[in-house]
């Protein structure tokens, strides 16, 4: 189950994103299970991310008090590992540099949006979330076997610093071991 | 007639009348040839010709004649040619009672037929202020009693009364000339400004694009995704309807459909298709109001004729448009009060609204409030709006008319709207009233007359 986050001000916008992104979202391929939860007030919203997990955060760019930069960017301090998308009407080369450097986002997507773009850019989004995921997870369980793998590649070093180039062997096309000239 | 006439109180005024003919400007021609006949009759000559100064000052030009070949007028007269051209270089009046081309005084006099050299002639120069200004040209035909010395000697006195005439008829020309020039620069520095106000508009229009845009592209992005939200819906109830055409044959299939009903979700169609309907209808409806809006506000006033307005539904539209500037910074406070209908050029007050519009939500640092306020005293109707912006400061306050005074950053001010809203509001016999308090925020009350007096300066 994939946690949606929409902001929007407009609240036929979130009815429209709650038909499209319902219950699940699929680009052909993939079917992402989803529940979405909508937000017309952004300060709301914030408040919400700090109770709930959200793996997908999307807000419009334009709202009162707090524009889509600023929420997206507080959201990323609460939630760094929710990928955050903007859909907004229109944005100025201002908000765009803002979207990029600062809220970090994965996709803008401009209103009107075609469904099956947004959808594409949703199920990317989140195998996106999944792999950075996965990415953690693995790299933990890595820190925990460090101890093994640094004593061998200890020993590499050891080997290469006393005959430089014996960890290293060139294979010839034809499977054979290929010795420099110079030995 | 004779000489003695010119002395008739009668004749003088005739004379004056006609250098103050006001047909003169329509065609000088015609009353140059009025007078000249009026002083051909007058002195009791046959024939005549008047010759003025061109510009140059180095020819003349024959512009009248009485008696004399039609051909002859409008032709140039150089400088000492011919005996005209002799008066007016000598600057000195001569009498000739001989065939002047056997005059060594005159070089190049147009040959004539025995016929028709007159018997005698005068020609004096006009003259004003020691200023050469033409020539007239008096003959008398052979056989009548040809004019004496004494003629030319008294009618010195004549041709200054003539020669003030004429110059009377020159200014009068001049300052036709003058008033002409001037009203087509008026006209020119009229549309000028009018160029201006338009592209004014439209770089409020440029301006205020993100907004548009957004207002425009929310309800379409919603709307578009409902209509492939409810594709999937109907082709859900197709799917469920074909089921039950099934079922109908074979009512062993009525299950298999019950079930399908229930995957599908059915309740909830039946719940949100209605909801999807009016939320696109509502949708559309914006995009068709926010369009017509914004095709009314750039429209240019071409009849340029006053009408009969409610100031009220021009606030609203103007509003609509420029709502996506103001709504995230500031409240909008609607405190109309009522106001009859007044005589005006709604568009181009339009833009006066617009322009305090905007200005009020610039004024807005973080979020306030803009009140718009209407109402009247006496026969003048205001309109007013007051933001709880920064304020401007007094060294400001009183440039802000000024055309191209702008505090505002590259890009985001013209400087001309105050400026053109100022120009707008005068057009209307009206002002505008601006109170500010730094860190308070500004309110512009422009006020209007109900009836629309046209503006005669304008006019001309």
């Amino acid at each position: 189950m994939h946690r949606i986050m929409v902001v929007d001000d407009e609240s036929n916008i979130l009815s429209a994103l709650r038909r499209t992104l319902g219950t699940s979202v699929t680009d052909g391929h993939d079917v992402f299970e989803t529940q979405v939860e909508l937000f017309a007030d952004p300060e709301a919203a914030l408040r919400r991310t700090r109770d709930a997990k959200f793996d997908l955060v999307i807000s419009d760019y334009r709202m009162p008090h707090l524009n889509g930069v600023e929420f997206l960017k507080a959201v990323r301090s609460v939630q760094p590992n929710a990928v955050r998308l903007i859909l907004s009407g229109y944005a100025d080369l201002n908000a765009l540099i803002g979207a990029i450097n600062d809220a970090q986002i994965f996709r803008f997507i401009s209103k009107p949006w075609q469904d099956f773009e947004l959808r594409a850019a949703i199920t990317q989004a989140l195998a996106f979330q999944a792999l950075l995921l996965e990415n953690q997870r693995l790299s933990d369980r890595v820190r925990v076997q460090q101890g093994t793998l640094s004593l061998q590649e200890q020993e590499l070093r050891r080997l290469e610093e006393e005959t430089p180039g014996i960890t290293k062997v060139n294979w010839g096309p034809d499977g054979s071991v290929l010795l420099d000239e110079d030995d | 007639m004779t000489f003695e006439n010119m002395a008739q109180f009668s004749w003088v005024y005739d004379l004056y009348r006609l250098g103050q003919d006001s047909a003169l400007h329509a065609n000088p021609d015609v009353v140059q040839r009025k007078i000249l006949e009026h002083i051909v009759e007058g002195i009791g000559a046959d024939s005549g010709s008047l010759s003025l100064c061109m510009d140059n000052e180095d020819e003349l030009e024959l512009t009248a004649g009485i008696g004399i070949p039609a051909q002859a007028i409008g032709k140039r007269i150089e400088k000492g040619v011919g005996v005209i051209g002799w008066v007016f270089e000598h600057a000195d009046s001569v009498l000739i009672t001989d065939d002047p081309a056997k005059d060594p005084r005159f070089t190049n006099p147009v040959p004539r037929r025995e016929s028709t050299v007159p018997g005698s002639a005068i020609c004096w120069p006009l003259q004003q202020e020691s200023r050469l200004i033409g020539a007239l040209c008096l003959n008398r035909n052979a056989g009548r009693p040809p004019f004496t010395e004494n003629d030319r000697e008294r009618g010195h006195a004549l041709v200054n009364m003539i020669s003030i005439v004429i110059e009377n008829t020159r200014l009068h020309l001049q300052q036709a000339a003058r008033i002409q020039a001037l009203s087509e620069l008026n006209k020119k520095l009229q549309d000028a400004q009018n160029q201006l106000l338009q592209s004014e508009k439209m770089a409020s229009i440029g301006q205020l694009a993100a907004g548009v845009a957004h207002e425009i592209n929310n309800p379409i992005g919603f709307v578009l995704s409902n209509l492939s939200s409810l594709e999937k819906y109907h082709e859900d109830l197709f799917a469920i309807l074909r089921c039950y055409e099934q079922a109908e044959g074979d009512p062993a299939k009525l299950g298999e459909a019950t079930k399908l009903k229930d995957t599908i979700n059915l309740a909830y169609l039946r719940e949100d298709i209605p909801a999807l309907m009016n939320e696109s209808k509502d949708g559309i409806n914006r995009v068709k109001v926010i369009v017509q809006n914004l095709k009314d506000f750039s429209r240019i006033d071409t009849s340029n004729k006053p009408q009969w307005v409610d100031l009220h539904i021009g606030i609203d539209s103007t509003l609509n448009i420029v709502l996506n500037e103001i709504k995230y910074k500031a409240e909008i406070i609607k405190a109309y009060g009522d106001i009859p209908e007044i005589e005006c050029l709604p568009s181009e007050l339009n833009q006066v609204f617009m322009n305090m519009l905007i200005n009020a939500a610039h004024a807005i640092k973080g979020y306030g409030q803009v009140t718009i306020r209407t109402g009247m005293s006496n026969d003048q109707v205001w309109v007013e709006v007051a933001d709880t912006g920064a304020g401007i400061p007094k060294e400001n306050l009183k440039r802000i008319f000024e055309p191209f005074f702008t505090t505002k950053p590259v890009g985001r001010g013209t400087g001309l709207g105050l400026s053109l809203s100022y120009s707008i509001v005068q057009k209307h016999r009206g002002r505008i009233d601006v109170s500010s308090e730094i860190g308070r925020g500004t309110t512009f009350r422009v006020w209007l007359p109900i009836h629309h007096t046209a503006d005669e300066a304008a006019e001309v």
